[in-house]
């Protein structure tokens, strides 16, 4: 059945793209007119005259050239303006002598103006798209050509820590929504010419640029050439968030599993490109996108790398427990108590017994009664300003936890079990999505057929995510396919000097990471010296 | 194409379905539809007025479920149901209650000494067979009647069929005294000659204030009870097939009381074919003892107690070895196992002389070889002086 939707989803992403590309959408060509009013009133024209668009005609040299700057307030720096454009043409003394030779713009852009990113083009259209990306062009007179000159300066969020993926120990510095601070990011950690960075816009609106990020002597080519060709074919007309971005471009769009990693922390994003993976940094977003993406990296957090590996290890095994308790703790608990009483000590169950006589509801409602507050108590929590959530979780816990049972609605253990599967569901936020609906398909499946559905339904879940691809990876690796060399950095986290190769179902070339598993003889024979 | 991928989806959908249909486990039952039963007596009842064949009285223990605000003293209550099937008698009991019997839980089933005596296997077969009935469960004998022994509460513990389980599992442990599940029940019966034996509980009564303790075991041949073994004789039984790991030996003579404790126990007691087909029970027993406290002989040195105290206790254990030994014998049960530990080992043999068995058995003559050790003498070499011992020597 998945495999029917999946090969229907498949077509549709292969579909040869009939409406064209967004590119060829806005790359329709207007040639600038040598007559500098008649191209001004058609820019007022095609962008409406809108009000945060600024003219500033100006004459310069001894022979009156007219030119005009065109931006748009509030996206550009005024000062950066007055200083590189304005300043150098209207104080040049080249232009203010009787020169003859100004007849072509290039002359402008390499010996006037003092801007480091200028770029000269004939279309008009390329002229109004730099004008909305916060540059500022440059119209002329009796040329044929514009120039546009880089001047973005917008009020933007400083960088500040993340406040999805707090660290103890690491850096905590996260990505913002301005695009080249994300990438600068990124530079600033990988100082190495092979780190490319390659840039695309999508949406035929929001014009929103993208930048893929990869290392291009490990990443997997066939990765790269998949994702290339899946951003060519997106064709939408916005994009606001890289999560609208990872729908476009995910293996399963119907499956519960992200196949799409994501993170707000710069140093894991790095990390991962330097295993060979590729970032996603969409203009706007917080949040960069990597692929191809495992089930294992849900439980691998950067602070993994950075504690030692011992604690790392058993921490890491905590998580995977966590995620087993937050999808099956709930339906586990029905099957003991609906089928298998057999199994519950004594003692135990007379408890779970006597705590159960008030309640009127059958075990399955109960457990929906409290899983499905839970999830909403979980989404108002999120809304809310800090102080008015102070005042939610008073209720959420009083009323839900005391009151319920003491007015005999759910039972104290089932209050437990949900609390504990609550618990146990923030350990992997990655995973936290899937958890909550798999969680109620698993307690359906229990209640239904006992310890047989909870086996079935966890068989299942195996079956899919078995299925499930990345990018041409298995979702599974490396526990399946079995890869032994990546499993020393999967439910354990070797230490980092015995991890010398790169993880090999990602990386593709260069899996050396270190040459030796030890120093070599000499560099320690030296070190002795030294000391 | 597409059909084929229809008839793709349709098979996988019903091979999911029979997954969900074609599996067992549709036995649900939510907790307030079960009545938790934590023991079972049966008592035979008293032949008057033509009682149908082979009645029997049921006293069902059951756990009482009223919510976490119940404050009542008693935790459990009896049922009595008389019928002769312990299934029929549930079947009954569900109809005219509002809740199933539930026996998974079930710790103790307690046969009254009445019933015991007319025979235990025909009830017994049901909880052999009954799969919801666990095989772990302690198989007991009363020494009167099991309604009355349900009925004895336990000071720590709410319900008093989970104490019996308590307490049969410290007894057990502690290998003092032998506690028999049905399991060990059915595995002895069906061996060779073995005569199972069950613990036999009974009641005590100290200050006006009843609480029950296990007496000993009951012999079993052939689901009758024919004889009883007490505290002395059960641990002679265990001397031989080396079950001792912890207990008290108590010397006594007029000279002196002393309690030593066993600290090891090696060796069993096995029969052993001699020239001329004769069958001997011969083994080496190595006891390490220590001692706990002397009363008396304080003026002897310690060289002399300790030989003194070896002699005794070996005197100690050998007489209960023959205690039980001669008690069997007299009652012709095989409680040891000896026939099924020479079919073991000499299967053709056994064959020759399995008929025979009853007259040979009674006859055995044990050869034993019993090693006391004093491994430990305690913080002190000295008894504390009293003055007795001065007197005694005068």
């Amino acid at each position: 059945m998945f495999t029917f939707l999946r090969k229907k989803f498949k077509s549709f992403l292969n579909q040869p793209n009939q409406k064209g590309s967004n590119q060829a959408n806005s790359d329709q060509q207007i040639p600038v007119s040598k007559n500098l009013p008649k191209n001004l009133n058609l820019i007022k024209d095609i962008t409406g005259n809108s009000n945060d668009l600024k003219i500033h005609e100006f004459s310069f040299g001894k022979r009156d050239y007219q030119a005009a700057l065109i931006f748009i307030d509030g996206l550009v720096n005024s000062e950066t303006i007055s200083q590189t454009i304005l300043k150098p043409i209207l104080e040049s003394d080249c232009l203010n002598s009787d020169l003859e030779s100004f007849n072509d713009l290039n002359f402008l852009k390499t010996r006037i103006l003092r801007s480091g990113e200028t770029d000269k083009t004939a279309d008009l259209m390329a002229l109004i798209r730099g004008i909305f990306s916060g540059d500022t062009i440059l119209i002329c007179q009796g040329f044929e050509e514009g120039l546009i000159i880089n001047t973005k300066g917008w009020e933007k969020r400083s960088i500040s820590e993340p406040q999805t993926e707090p660290v103890i120990r690491g850096p905590r510095e996260g990505f913002t929504e301005n695009f080249r601070t994300n990438t600068a990011l990124l530079r600033r950690r990988i100082k190495d010419p092979s780190l490319r960075m390659e840039n695309m816009i999508i949406g035929r609106k929001s014009h929103t640029d993208i930048c893929i990020a990869y290392i291009h002597d490990i990443v997997n080519p066939a990765v790269l050439e998949t994702l290339r060709y899946r951003l060519a074919n997106v064709d939408i007309d916005s994009l606001l968030d890289a999560g609208n971005l990872e729908q476009y471009i995910e293996d399963s769009p119907l499956s519960l599993f992200t196949t799409i990693g994501y993170s707000e922390k710069p140093d894991v994003v790095s990390a991962r490109i330097l295993e060979g993976r590729i970032g996603i940094i969409v203009d706007g977003s917080p949040f960069v996108l990597t692929v191809p993406m495992l089930f294992m990296e849900s439980f691998q957090m950067s602070e993994d790398y950075y504690v030692r590996p011992i604690y790392a290890s058993i921490t890491r095994l905590l998580r995977y427990l966590a995620y087993f308790v937050a999808i099956s703790a709930p339906a586990v608990y029905i099957s003991l108590v609906t089928f298998h009483q057999e199994l519950i000590p004594t003692s135990l169950l007379l408890t779970i017994a006597n705590a159960k006589a008030a309640v009127p509801f059958p075990v399955l409602v109960e457990a929906l009664i409290m899983v499905i507050s839970f999830e909403i108590l979980r989404e108002a929590g999120l809304r809310l300003p800090r102080p008015v959530g102070q005042a939610m979780s008073i209720v959420g816990a009083l009323i839900m936890g005391e009151a319920a049972v003491s007015a005999g609605v759910v039972s104290a253990p089932m209050v437990i079990t949900v609390g504990a599967t609550a618990v146990a569901s923030f350990v992997t936020p990655e995973q936290n999505d899937s958890a909550s609906i798999l969680r109620l398909f698993l307690m359906i499946a229990a209640a239904i057929m006992g310890g047989y559905g909870v086996a079935i339904g966890h068989l299942a879940i195996l079956i899919h995510l078995a299925s499930l691809k990345s990018f041409g990876i298995a979702y599974l690796t490396p526990f399946a396919p079995l890869n032994k060399h990546d499993l020393g950095d999967s439910l354990i986290r070797l230490p980092l000097w015995l991890m010398n190769r790169r993880p090999e179902s990602i990386a593709k070339n260069n899996l050396t990471r270190r040459k030796y598993l030890f120093p070599p003889p000499e560099a320690n024979k030296q070190n002795n010296e030294g000391n | 194409m597409h059909k084929k991928i229809l008839v793709k989806a349709i098979l996988n959908i019903l091979l999911l379905a029979m997954l969900v249909f074609a599996g067992g486990c549709w036995d649900s039952h939510e907790l307030s539809d079960l009545s938790l039963v934590t023991g079972i007596g049966i008592d035979a009842l008293p032949n008057e007025e033509n009682t149908p064949h082979n009645q029997v009285r049921y006293t069902v223990q059951i756990a009482k479920i009223l919510g976490e605000k119940d404050n009542s003293e008693k935790k459990s209550a009896n049922i009595e149901i008389k019928n002769s099937s312990f299934k029929d008698a549930a079947y009954v009991y569900s109809l005219s209650s509002s809740r199933k019997l539930f026996t998974q839980h079930n710790k103790v089933i307690i046969f009254g000494r009445k019933q015991a005596e007319e025979g235990i296997n025909k009830q017994l077969d049901f909880f052999i067979r009954d799969y919801k009935t666990r095989m772990e469960v302690w198989l007991l004998v009363a020494d009167e009647d099991a309604k009355e022994i349900l009925n004895v509460d336990f000071d720590m513990e709410a319900i008093s069929g989970l104490g019996i389980a308590k307490m049969m599992d410290s007894y057990t442990r502690s290998k003092k005294l032998y506690g028999v599940t049905m399991l060990n029940y059915a595995i002895q019966s069906m061996e060779h000659a073995t005569v199972p034996t069950v613990g036999l509980i009974n009641i005590v009564e100290e200050n006006g204030k009843k609480r029950m303790d296990l007496k000993g075991l009951a012999i079993i041949k052939d689901g009758k009870m024919i004889g009883e073994l007490d505290q002395t004789e059960t641990r002679g039984y265990q001397w031989m097939i080396g079950s001792v790991n912890r207990g008290v030996v108590k010397v006594e003579t007029p000279d002196l009381i002393a309690s030593l404790s066993i600290l090891k126990a090696k060796g069993t007691v096995k029969p052993v074919i001699k020239e001329n087909n004769q069958i001997v029970l011969e083994g080496a027993l190595s006891i390490g003892l220590m001692i706990d406290d002397i009363q008396g002989l304080e003026k002897a040195a310690l060289k002399d107690i300790v030989y003194y105290l070896k002699t005794e206790a070996e005197k100690t254990i050998r007489q209960e070895i023959f205690l039980c030994l001669e008690k069997v014998q007299k009652l012709n049960c095989d409680i040891y196992g000896f026939g099924e530990s020479l079919y073991h080992r000499h299967p053709k043999f056994w064959e020759t002389i399995e008929t025979d068995w009853d007259n040979i058995y009674p006859a055995l003559t044990a050869n034993l070889e019993i090693k006391v050790e004093i491994e430990s003498i305690g913080n002190t070499k000295k008894t504390l002086p009293t003055g007795d011992d001065a007197h005694e020597s005068e």
